[in-house]
């Protein structure tokens, strides 16, 4: 289109003063039409009767009284037809109302598919939040200038990057939430598809799946690359941060949310790999090959009563196997992270607390020579471990329970100990 | 084959206890897959014969060897069989295969008839205490599934292996297997007509009945 041509339209539109103005309920309309004419595949119109019937859907979803469906959807057919959405199509449009014709226009249809593709949930979102929030460190750094002082620090990077992160984290939380309704709808019914069990059916299982892991892991791909470089450009502020402003650690936390989302990406795909996985060996093992459900059928009627047969299996003395890395088993355990459903557990990885087992040792050892002091204990523990005092509060009912088990309690003894945290009296038990 | 590599102590501990070898045990997988002929021969050596199940996993067939072997006692069975039938139901993938140990008790308790389940989960107890018997055994019959690896286990999540369709077996002959078919699941250790034998290898009955 030239120019003088979008111009000579833009002046016509103005002059004619044309505007589009429709409600909610004509584009919910819009849809069930499109919907509807999906359904029957090969028409091209609705009659007004048809146009009825959606409309009392849409009033029975909007809880309103449906007796009045005939004057809303006249109203909603008028401002549809009049904005171009929507065209009557019978010959002689004469007719009785529920015998008139309409089809959608190019504007009307266009409108739908737009809709369908934004309600049609992929990763975009979460990549161009990563994006942005690229865009906005890199102005950042290019505008810190080579004398940056403390106050120039506060003003140009610490405030609007808190700003930034705020504005992150409360995208990629919307964001993943959406995300993740989405994909558990999906899940709940892909088994609906499988029990059907006929080709179109697994068709649109497969279609579905294929659809859901490639978004996934497009998303992963695309989180993994922009998050990379967000952490070399959070990087790049943090040796900044950390001789301008020691105290104000905004680096550290930008860092954890980036981290964050690229793992929840990286578990999003996972998962999916798994659900994939799994519903593809249930078509390949069970519904294609088992089509009339025989072998489930005879499963069925064998588990009705006790199993007539058995298998044979090698039962050798057990051997034990030696491990080299028997010493590492223990020292890490896995700690959920966070749930949103037995699918998708999160878990990170944590180290043992070693602390109790370093503390009842130097108990024992002490008591072995005679007498043990639980607050020399503890603080010969707090040195051998590099803990504070306020960290190992938790662990003195355990270090009294052992002490008064192993030994006789010194009654006389209630000195106050002093610690930096607290003051404790002192539990003196000496040697039964 | 170096039978003091250790890759090799680890199959064959596992092999002889009676373990299968599923794709996900990858270390010991691959280990088998690469030196197959030499084990082969090698446990031939004993009677026995590697097999290389057509769904993929390896377990070792020891019947009528030097290696002394066990049957599976009845309780095993059925759960076995109840696993496998869960997991071909649609629903499995909901959750990508992986089943609650709670809820695979609580299902199996409500789909059989109390008797029946007390005469398979606990033929020898006396009635007061069969039920809570039977609940004992099905949870022990889903860790010796996890012993040999037809089953992972960990916590309440049970992930059903590929080697647990051997419990379909018989299934998959329509529950009476021809001639030919006899012959063919008895050469992967499956013992038919087999009533007498499952309670052999049950060595925790014994509360015996009044």
């Amino acid at each position: 289109m030239d120019a003088p041509a979008v111009m000579e339209i833009a002046h016509e539109l103005l002059v004619h003063k044309r505007s589009i103005k429709l409600e909610s309920r004509d584009l919910a309309l819009l849809l069930l039409i499109k919907d509807e004419l999906d359904r029957k595949a090969g028409a091209f119109c609705l009659t007004g009767g048809e146009m009825l019937k959606l409309s009392i859907r849409l009033d029975r979803l909007e809880a309103v009284d449906t007796t009045k469906a005939r004057s809303r959807l006249t109203g909603s057919l008028g401002r549809l037809v009049e904005f171009d959405c929507l065209m009557r199509v019978d010959l002689h449009q004469v007719g009785h109302v529920d015998e008139a014709q309409y089809q959608l226009t190019s504007v009307g249809a266009a409108w739908v598919d737009w809709e369908l593709d934004r309600a049609r949930f992929t990763g975009a979102p979460l990549v161009a939040l990563l994006r942005a929030f690229n865009t906005q460190l890199e102005a950042l750094l290019a505008a810190l200038p080579a004398d940056v002082t403390h106050a120039i620090w506060e003003t140009q990077v610490e405030v609007p990057a808190r700003s930034v992160v705020s504005a992150l984290l409360h995208g990629i939380n919307r964001h993943q939430a959406r995300l993740d309704r989405e994909h558990a709808r999906l899940r709940d019914e892909i088994p609906g598809l499988l029990a059907d069990g006929s080709d179109e059916a697994l068709g649109r299982c497969e279609a579905q799946l294929r659809e859901v892991q490639r978004t996934i892991r497009d998303l992963h791909d695309a989180t993994t690359a922009y998050g990379t470089t967000a952490l070399s450009l959070v990087s790049e502020l943090q040796q900044q941060e950390s001789r301008l402003a020691p105290d104000q650690r905004i680096c550290p936390e930008m860092e954890r949310r980036v981290l964050g989302a690229m793992l929840w990406a990286s578990q999003r795909n996972e998962d999916w790999s798994r659900h994939y996985h799994s519903v593809h060996q249930l078509i390949r093992d069970v519904i294609r090959i088992d089509r009339e459900r025989r072998v489930t059928e005879h499963l069925k009627r064998a588990l009705q009563s006790a199993p007539s047969w058995t298998l044979a299996v090698p039962d050798a003395q057990r051997c034990y196997r030696l491990r080299s890395d028997a010493d590492d088993v223990g020292r890490r355990t896995k700690q959920l992270r966070r749930t949103r459903g037995e699918y998708n557990v999160q878990e990170v990885e944590r180290e043992v607390d070693e602390f109790p087992a370093v503390l009842l040792a130097i108990a024992h050892r002490h008591l072995a020579d005679g007498q043990a002091r639980w607050s020399k204990v503890l603080r010969e523990a707090m040195h051998r471990c590099d803990r504070d005092s306020a960290s190992v509060l938790r662990y003195l009912p355990r270090l009294m329970a052992a002490l008064v088990n192993a030994g006789e309690v010194d009654a006389a003894e209630r000195l106050q100990v002093a610690f930096s945290e607290f003051n404790l009296e002192e539990l003196r038990v000496v040697r039964r | 084959m170096n039978s003091i590599d250790p890759k090799f102590a680890a199959a064959d501990v596992l092999l002889r206890s009676g373990g299968q070898v599923n794709r996900s045990d990858y270390s010991d997988y691959e280990y088998i897959t690469h030196q197959l002929d030499e084990l082969q021969r090698f446990y031939a050596g004993y009677q026995a014969s590697l097999i290389h199940h057509p769904d993929g996993f390896f377990f070792l067939h020891a019947q009528d060897g030097v290696l002394p072997t066990r049957v599976l006692p009845r309780s095993t069975m059925h759960m076995g069989q109840f696993i496998c039938l869960k997991l071909r139901h649609p629903d499995s993938t909901r959750s990508a295969g992986v089943l609650s140990v709670h809820l695979i008790v609580h299902e199996l308790e409500s789909s059989l008839p109390r008797a029946e389940l007390l005469r398979i989960y606990a033929p020898k107890n006396v009635l007061a205490v069969a039920p809570s018997r039977a609940l004992d055994q099905m949870h022990k019959a889903i860790n010796e599934l996890a012993r040999l690896r037809f089953v992972r286990k960990k916590g309440d999540a049970l992930t059903p292996l590929e080697s647990i369709r051997r419990f379909a077996e018989l299934a998959r002959h329509g529950n009476d297997p021809d001639e030919l078919g006899r012959l063919a699941l008895q050469a992967r250790g499956v013992i038919l007509d087999a009533e007498d034998l499952v309670d052999e290898g049950d060595p925790d009955d014994e509360t015996e009945a009044e």
